[in-house]
């Protein structure tokens, strides 16, 4: 298992593109001299941050990779198998509200009741007011 | 003995400082009114240093010797070390003695963070100092805290540290005023499948809690449902470490904006203690 090697020869190189006179391009990986499988070093010379992701690299640093890398999102994204380990579950705020629902408006206002337009003439709160809502997680008891 | 005139926490995005107009206008106009609303208030305040929380991004630590947390005691710290930021690489003033202060006062009241003397300041810290300070002039201490690899401290905890961090500070009679800030999150995925995604109901719902004072809802939830809302998002662990020091005093949500551009949830929130709040009170997000 050299996954540690491949992470150790992503981290020095993202020191060296910090060195002002080092002017290397950042997909230039220096591989030599890290105990790694052709597999590995194959995919950091490919700068293929798919394989990275999939052979355990540290996601924090795939993503100062592709930062240094000048990659934009929708560059590298569709790199990683789709849905592969996300994450997902039950988790107490969801549902709590979104753009999507219409609770965050677009003026960037949070509105604790459903409708945005009974409160439109409402005050903005101040935050030591007491909670309008009298519920711990902060929405209006019919939202629950 | 010091005071904490004021702490707040904020988001630190890269994106922000490297390529700010890539935001809707909208968006960033705001999130950035926020930033310059706290950094007017910490200039008002006086302050004469500020004590900065923020993730450790494989800056400075990697996985041979990776702490949970440091305290920069360093006469300076150097950054950022991105040369694609836009802020200008700069040797930042630090400050000694307040940094002995929290290093010392935090281990007598339980925790082990572990000493740097040369500790660099990336994009976690530079974004949000660099609209504190655009000189880069005030004095900062940094306390860098592992976010992303487990075992991870849990919110609890990391409230816990940072109510450690203010009754350090406030024992410290080296300086008058000092202004305290956690940097990171809200919502954000990295380096993953689902990079990009932003989770609204977690950043809005967390912000909520902070303004209700973080109760259990919010201190006791796991690690692992944590991770549900991000692989990023717990560097939240910097806001609840701010939360913590500032027990008692107003929390205001300022702003928050789910910024697809700079693949993060984005927000501010103001910590005033009392014999500092603002009148009138600075607007919430949330209305009724």
């Amino acid at each position: 298992m050299s996954i540690y090697q491949m992470q150790q020869c992503v981290f020095d190189h993202l020191r060296r593109l910090e060195d002002p006179q080092d002017d290397r391009r950042p997909d230039d990986v220096l591989v030599d001299g890290y105990d790694m499988t052709e597999e590995e070093r194959t995919a950091l010379q490919a700068g293929d941050v798919g394989v990275f992701h999939t052979l355990g690299v540290h996601p924090v640093l795939i993503n100062a990779y592709c930062r240094a890398n000048g990659w934009k999102r929708a560059d590298y994204r569709v790199l990683f198998p789709a849905g592969a380990d996300a994450v997902s579950g039950k988790a107490r705020w969801q549902g709590f509200g979104s753009r999507a629902d219409g609770r965050l408006d677009e003026d960037g206002h949070f509105h604790l009741t459903a409708s945005p337009a009974a409160s439109s003439n409402s005050d903005s709160p101040n935050a030591d007011s007491p909670d309008p809502t009298g519920r711990p997680d902060g929405l209006a008891p019919q939202e629950a | 003995m010091a005071e904490i005139v004021l702490a707040y926490s904020a988001s630190h995005a890269p994106m922000m400082s490297a390529n700010p107009e890539s935001a809707p206008p909208a968006m960033r106009e705001r999130f950035f009114a926020a930033l310059d609303l706290v950094r007017d208030r910490v200039t008002e305040s006086g302050a004469q240093a500020v004590v900065l929380m923020s993730g450790e991004h494989f800056t400075n630590f990697f996985l041979d010797n990776l702490p949970q947390l440091s305290v920069g005691v360093g006469e300076t710290h150097l950054g950022p070390v991105e040369k694609w930021l836009g802020i200008p690489r700069t040797i930042v003033p630090g400050h000694p003695g307040l940094a002995d202060a929290v290093l010392g006062g935090t281990i007598e009241r339980g925790f082990q963070p572990s000493i740097s003397s040369r500790l660099t300041v990336d994009h976690g810290f530079m974004t949000v100092y660099h609209a504190l300070s655009p000189a880069m002039d005030l004095p900062l201490v940094p306390i860098v805290m592992n976010c992303t690899t487990p075992p991870l401290m849990t919110l609890r905890q990391a409230y816990d540290f940072g109510a450690a961090v203010g009754e350090a500070i406030r024992a410290y009679d080296g300086l008058e005023r000092v202004a305290l800030m956690g940097a990171g999150g809200l919502s954000h995925f990295v380096g993953e499948p689902r990079v990009g995604d932003i989770d609204e109901d977690f950043d809005l719902w967390f912000l909520r809690q902070l303004e209700l004072g973080c109760p259990p809802e919010l201190l006791d939830i796991s690690n692992e449902e944590l991770a549900i809302g991000g692989n990023g998002t717990g560097e939240v662990r910097a806001w609840a470490a701010c939360a913590g020091a500032m027990q008692g005093s107003r929390t205001t949500a300022l702003d928050y904006e789910p910024i697809g551009e700079w693949i993060n949830g984005m927000g501010v929130v103001l910590h005033e203690p009392a014999g500092n709040q603002a009148d009138p009170a600075p607007t919430s997000i949330f209305v009724p």
